[in-house]
């Protein structure tokens, strides 16, 4: 892998971020309009790191791993209308249900299309996106889990040798960081933004699980990150007066990326490079 | 009487039609099986633009058709089979990066014709189907030898042609030039009589 990959396949799409966020600030003042900017800027660049990656997506898709794509942006879509209908973007939990169903219809990578397996995507959109915003107050902590949690996932599609997968989780978690540093610099009203990354999370999950071409990854590895996010929230919920609640509750999401990050990486035989 | 021979005439008729027709009945005499030990399939691809990198498939099945003294072939490759002496390396080649095995476990050329160009070389048309794209394909094939010993009838074909993987979704590295969008791909068949 050579820098200039990393610059292209990530740069690009944090810099697409950061200018649709810069325009957000400027563009959609109002608290209630303030949710788009973000919505379009995490939108955006996705559809940027898949093009990078394999180009315009035919639809139906040729691979069922586009999928991925064409359901983040379709719940962008949706993202974007829910502040333009007064009462609508109070609906966290409804949103999420509705991205579930959406993600539970479209996201049938290979090997995961019976109905149990249709409905666990449905539950886990839907847990670890009211998780990531409901629970986890102030929206920063939402940028700051799914900035780890993509970069983790990230790490485990590059280690069972899925460079695109790795490209473009490791280009949404920069999105991710980038996200957060604006959020700390000028904080903004981010509802609906988690569904769109609680797609990305339970999207990149199950489709490194699914093609998982080593033994090296156990399979549960694929699956901690996103577990975290549900048990992550509870926490917070339960030691929200503790002083140092916050701290906790991510402290459980960073152990959750890292345990199994660190694992595949001991695990997995050195000295084999992928192409290059 | 009369009623049981009206029965048992046509009947034993019928018999001796049916044995007639199983004796007269060719026996696929021309239909060869691949023998996936002896028949390999290699690849190669331009590395970083310096040194030719190679790999195999190991496991090449199908089977080899004769018909009027024309080849017709139906070869299929089992991508699981790859092998580039680099397990890290054969799983990527597995991934969607590149053959998207879980997908696409497979792929298969069929020919539709054939036509003798010289001494035991045939040019073959067909349809190669990779990475779930299916494409025309003309190839030069070569038989390389027919005998027969304790083994049976065995027969013998070679080929080598090239094809460009970006026309089959498979552009990983080439607009960076990390690996050459032109493959050259060597199948060696042997085949025994069915």
């Amino acid at each position: 892998m050579n820098p200039f990959d990393v610059l292209q396949f990530i740069g690009i799409p944090v810099g697409v971020a950061t200018v649709m966020m810069l325009l957000s600030w400027w563009l959609l003042p109002t608290k209630r309009l303030q949710p788009v900017g973000a919505v379009l800027a995490v939108g955006m660049s996705c559809l940027v790191a898949f093009l990078l990656q394999e180009g315009i997506p035919s639809v139906p898709p040729t691979q069922k791993w586009h999928w991925l794509v064409l359901t983040v942006l379709l719940v962008s879509v949706l993202a974007c209308m829910y502040p333009l209908f007064r009462g609508w973007d109070e609906l966290i939990v409804l949103q999420a249900i509705i991205a579930g169903v959406i993600a539970a219809v479209l996201m049938q990578f290979p090997s995961q299309s019976a109905f149990f397996e249709r409905c666990i995507v449905l539950f886990m959109v839907l847990f670890v996106s009211v998780g990531l915003r409901r629970l986890t107050i102030p929206p920063w902590h939402m940028y700051l889990a799914s900035w780890w949690i993509l970069a983790g996932l990230s790490i485990l599609a590059l280690q069972s040798s899925f460079a695109k997968l790795a490209f473009f989780a490791g280009a949404m978690s920069a999105v991710a960081a980038t996200l957060f540093v604006l959020q700390l610099i000028k904080p903004r009203e981010t509802k609906s933004v988690q569904m769109i990354f609680g797609i990305l999370i339970v999207g990149c999950s199950l489709c490194g699980l699914a093609y998982n071409q080593t033994e090296t990854i156990h399979q549960i590895a694929w699956l901690l990150p996103m577990i975290g996010v549900p048990i992550s929230a509870v926490t917070y919920f339960i030691c929200k007066n503790l002083r140092y609640g916050a701290m906790v509750s991510l402290g459980i999401i960073y152990v959750f990326v890292s345990y199994p990050v660190i694992l595949s990486i001991v695990t997995t035989p050195t000295g084999d490079e992928l192409w290059p | 009487m009369i009623v049981l021979k009206l029965l048992v005439i046509p009947l034993l008729v019928g018999l001796s039609m049916l044995t007639t027709a199983q004796e007269v009945e060719p026996v696929n005499e021309s239909s060869f099986q691949i023998d996936p030990v002896h028949s390999t399939a290699i690849f190669k691809a331009h590395h970083l633009g310096a040194g030719m990198f190679y790999g195999r498939f190991n496991d090449v099945t199908g089977t080899i058709l004769i018909d009027e003294g024309m080849p017709v072939f139906d070869v299929t490759i089992d991508i699981n089979s790859v092998d580039t002496n680099s397990e890290k390396l054969d799983g990527h080649l597995k991934s969607p990066d590149f053959f998207n095995v879980v997908e696409f476990p497979a792929m298969t050329f069929k020919s539709s014709s054939a036509k003798k160009i010289g001494d035991e070389k045939y040019e073959v048309v067909g349809d190669i189907t990779i990475h779930g794209v299916t494409k025309p394909l003309t190839v030069l094939m070569a038989k390389t030898g027919q005998v027969s010993n304790r083994r049976g009838e065995l027969i013998g074909f070679e080929t080598e042609f090239n094809i460009t993987r970006s026309e089959f979704g498979m552009s990983y590295g080439v607009d960076n030039g990390v690996l050459s969008d032109e493959i050259t791909v060597i199948v060696a068949l042997e085949a025994g009589r069915k």
